[in-house]
């Protein structure tokens, strides 16, 4: 059981989709300007997918009934090494962004970018949200 | 039955009128008019004279008329008359188009008089009129007809043909043409002619036909709109000869009650053995897509679901399921089933498998090897050709012809009948598997909504949320595509009703919204109804000028452009291909964008005449500005909100 616990997270770390405590713990970017970040992010274009908050399609991880644009990235963006090797190598269609496109340092001041935002608010706080169903309608059929 | 500006007399008056005053009374007025006046029909046989006793039931509105005193030369009974009955007798209410002059008879038969149907639609341009038949039908489940010049209306309105073909939809096209060539006068009448006037539509149509007499034209109608509302449903074409138009007729043919036929129900005994397989499965999922009809087909899919207490993943060709039932499902729940039901999925192979948009272009599936694909499918009773809209090949273990909608019926009383009590003492612990799932999933949607809440520009989920807020006290329609909003409307809203959702385009054709929300919005005028269409920046200026036909025809539709002042799709298409190509992505903007300058949505609606508001740039201000729109909706307006947002 043990083992395939163990399993199961490489692969989710492997895949870039291991987020939040974990993720946080192997976070070992180089510090970066958030600032400059932004403005590079903005300017490669990772807002068309990811939106200008990181916040996506709204869903961490492809799948799910999101649509067919990026995953969430932030608050809590994916461990630095996910996140570069998402960036120059990326699975899913995503584009690929060499060092001759992106420099390191601007990477890594994307990273600072998305470790800067803050954590969302929680959706009861928001009146719109908080009146969405939490109870679904449905019943056994004869 | 309307009025008429003058003299009009319903069909038992005219007959009686013949009586009276002999046919001598009924004029045909223009010299050279025999070659072409019908002449009565006289049965020759005893099933000739059955055909002409059923053709007596049926009601010709547009009877032929007698004047007291009118001048020589004038056109009586003119053919378009006729025409325009056939229309209506088939249940045609409403009729599209921009003017053309090869179809002017049949417009003069329209707008002659008051309070009659069908009633004729202007719109400025005719991609807008097959896009609003498209809308029209989905939202009423009533075909809706649209009139294009010929050749150049046509070449216009294909697009829209296209997507309604793609998306199964009906619609009657009709176009005029003088097949007698010499009777064209120069230029634009030979200009505006073809051959085969259908040959440039062909490929998406389930019929065509060039009458050459009004008994034809009759038969043709008749036939066509059989065809076309049988699913798979899908556009006809007619051309009206303009001689037959625009000729004096000394008695109308004889025209016949339209039945219309019945849908295609599946083999009863594959009926069964889908009972079996699907009562025998672990984990049985349901894949839907055009698959209903009507909120009654909706009911009988949930109570298939719940019979078999399988999860239903809708694919969002209509509204099929409820959103807020416990067993809507994503895509990826296909992972978990061993045996998969489809019906009338457009595309089942991308829903069993997937080709990455990548330069592999590999195929990789979405489900477990050895699960059971079942397909019950219109598609098999239609061919396809040079349009590749029927997707790839899947070869479904056990493929059954048959119209969804029609089979559920009979396909619940075989389950019900095949289900042993063991299997169906299951259905609780199911239940409560699928519920939790459901409310996790639930959860996650709105714990991602809130992220980015009060950004700018405005996120596109809280654009969604706004836009609920200010419908949902009332009955609404969402009448656009949803997927370039995340489907967050699917994820967050409580979509209960088959009218609650549309679908989109059918063939991802940019500019249907434009068409297709208005189409919508007729179908609800006057029942107080909220259309909303969340509309992309790109589809909105491919026909802006839908907006004067909103408000020249007062219907209740809130648009709310969801400006993200880019053709986005392709922004991101272009970035890919640019990375794979070590260049720069953000040159994908070149040729992808629409700024500089940037379009003042609200500005372009108040020239066609309608409400607007806008741009809205701050997340605070779109909620008051959706409350004043939704009020000149309310008050038999339509009314525009220009969002500045995020770009998904």
């Amino acid at each position: 059981m043990r083992t395939k616990l163990l399993t199961a997270l490489a692969a989710l770390a492997a895949s870039g989709f291991l987020y939040g405590s974990v993720a946080a713990q192997t976070n070992t970017a180089p510090s970066g300007d958030p600032k400059h970040g932004y403005a590079v992010y903005v300017v490669q274009g990772c807002y068309e997918c990811h939106g200008y908050q990181g916040q996506g399609n709204g869903r961490r991880g492809q799948g799910g009934g999101g649509g067919d644009v990026g995953p969430i990235i932030a608050p809590k963006p994916p461990a630095w090494a996910s996140f570069v090797k998402q960036v120059r190598t990326p699975r899913q269609i995503m584009p690929t962004y060499s060092t001759n496109i992106l420099s390191d340092k601007d990477a890594a001041d994307i990273y600072a970018y998305l470790l800067s935002i803050p954590d969302a608010k929680d959706p009861k706080a928001i009146p719109l949200l908080n009146g969405v169903t939490l109870t679904p309608t449905g019943a056994i059929a004869r | 039955m309307g009025k008429k500006r003058s003299g009009g007399v319903d069909r038992r008056s005219f007959l009686a009128g013949i009586g009276a005053a002999g046919a001598a009374t009924v004029a045909v007025a223009k010299p050279g008019e025999a070659q072409t006046a019908e002449k009565a029909i006289a049965p020759k046989s005893a099933a000739e004279a059955r055909l002409l006793a059923q053709a007596e039931t049926a009601q010709t509105q547009s009877a032929q008329v007698q004047f007291q005193s009118v001048p020589e030369g004038t056109v009586r009974n003119p053919g378009s008359d006729f025409m325009i009955d056939c229309m209506r007798e088939v249940g045609i209410e409403y009729v599209a188009a921009i003017p053309g002059s090869t179809f002017r008879g049949l417009q003069e038969s329209v707008i002659a008089f008051d309070g009659r149907k069908p009633e004729w639609i202007t719109v400025t341009h005719e991609e807008i009129s097959g896009a609003m038949a498209h809308g029209y039908y989905k939202a009423s489940g009533k075909p809706m007809a649209l009139m294009v010049h010929n050749s150049v209306g046509t070449q216009h309105a294909a697009m829209s043909v296209y997507d309604a073909w793609a998306d199964r939809a009906p619609m009657m096209i009709l176009t005029g043409n003088y097949a007698d060539a010499t009777q064209r006068m120069a230029g634009a009448e030979w200009y505006h002619s073809k051959v085969d006037d259908a040959e440039m539509l062909r490929g998406m149509l389930k019929y065509d036909d060039q009458p050459a007499s009004l008994q034809h034209f009759e038969e043709s109608i008749m036939r066509g709109a059989g065809l076309m509302m049988t699913p798979p449903m899908g556009p006809i074409f007619i051309v009206a000869d303009q001689k037959l138009q625009e000729d004096g007729f000394a008695q109308f043919p004889k025209m016949r009650k339209f039945v219309a036929p019945t849908p295609p129900v599946a083999d009863p005994n594959a009926v069964a053995q889908i009972a079996k397989m699907l009562v025998a499965a672990k984990n049985p999922v349901i894949v839907v897509d055009r698959s209903t009809r009507s909120q009654t087909d909706v009911q009988n899919l949930v109570k298939l679901a719940e019979l078999l207490q399988a999860p239903v993943v809708d694919k969002l060709g209509r509204l099929n399921f409820p959103t807020n039932h416990y067993l809507w499902s994503p895509l990826p729940v296909v992972a978990s089933a061993d045996v998969i039901l489809a019906l009338d999925v457009g595309d089942l192979f991308g829903t069993v498998a997937e080709v990455a948009d990548n330069r592999a272009r590999r195929t990789v599936s979405r489900i477990k090897d050895g699960t059971t694909v079942i397909a019950i499918d219109s598609e098999l009773l239609i061919p396809g050709g040079n349009y590749q809209d029927k997707q790839r090949f899947y070869q479904a273990d056990l493929p059954v012809a048959g119209d969804s909608a029609a089979t559920l019926p009979v396909l619940i009383e075989a389950v019900q009948r095949a289900m042993p009590d063991a299997r169906r003492n299951e259905n609780p612990q199911r239940a409560e598997v699928r519920k939790k799932a459901w409310i996790a999933r639930r959860e996650l949607d709105l714990k991602g909504a809130a992220v980015g809440w009060d950004s700018v520009p405005i996120s596109v989920a809280r654009m969604v949320m706004e836009t609920y807020n200010a419908i949902k006290p009332y009955k609404w329609a969402y009448v656009s595509g949803s997927s370039f909003q995340n489907n967050w409307a699917q994820r967050l809203w409580d979509m209960t009703d088959h009218g609650h959702y549309l679908g989109s385009s059918g063939a991802a054709g940019v500019g249907y919204t434009c068409g297709a929300s208005i189409g919508a919005a007729l179908a609800h005028k006057g029942d107080g109804t909220i259309c909303v269409s969340i509309h992309g920046d790109g589809d909105f200026m491919m026909g802006p000028g839908f907006l004067w036909s909103a408000a020249h025809h007062k219907l209740p539709l809130l648009t709310v452009v969801h400006n993200n002042r880019a053709w986005h799709n392709e922004t991101m298409f272009v970035q890919v291909v640019a990375g794979d190509r070590d260049r720069h992505p953000e040159r994908g903007r070149i040729g992808t964008v629409i700024t500089e300058p940037n379009i003042d949505y609200a500005k372009v609606a108040q020239g066609f005449g309608v409400y607007a508001e806008g741009p809205i740039t701050q997340p605070a201000q779109l909620g008051p500005a959706l409350q004043r729109a939704v009020a000149m909706v309310r008050s038999g307006h339509p009314a525009l909100v220009d969002v500045v947002s995020q770009p998904r």
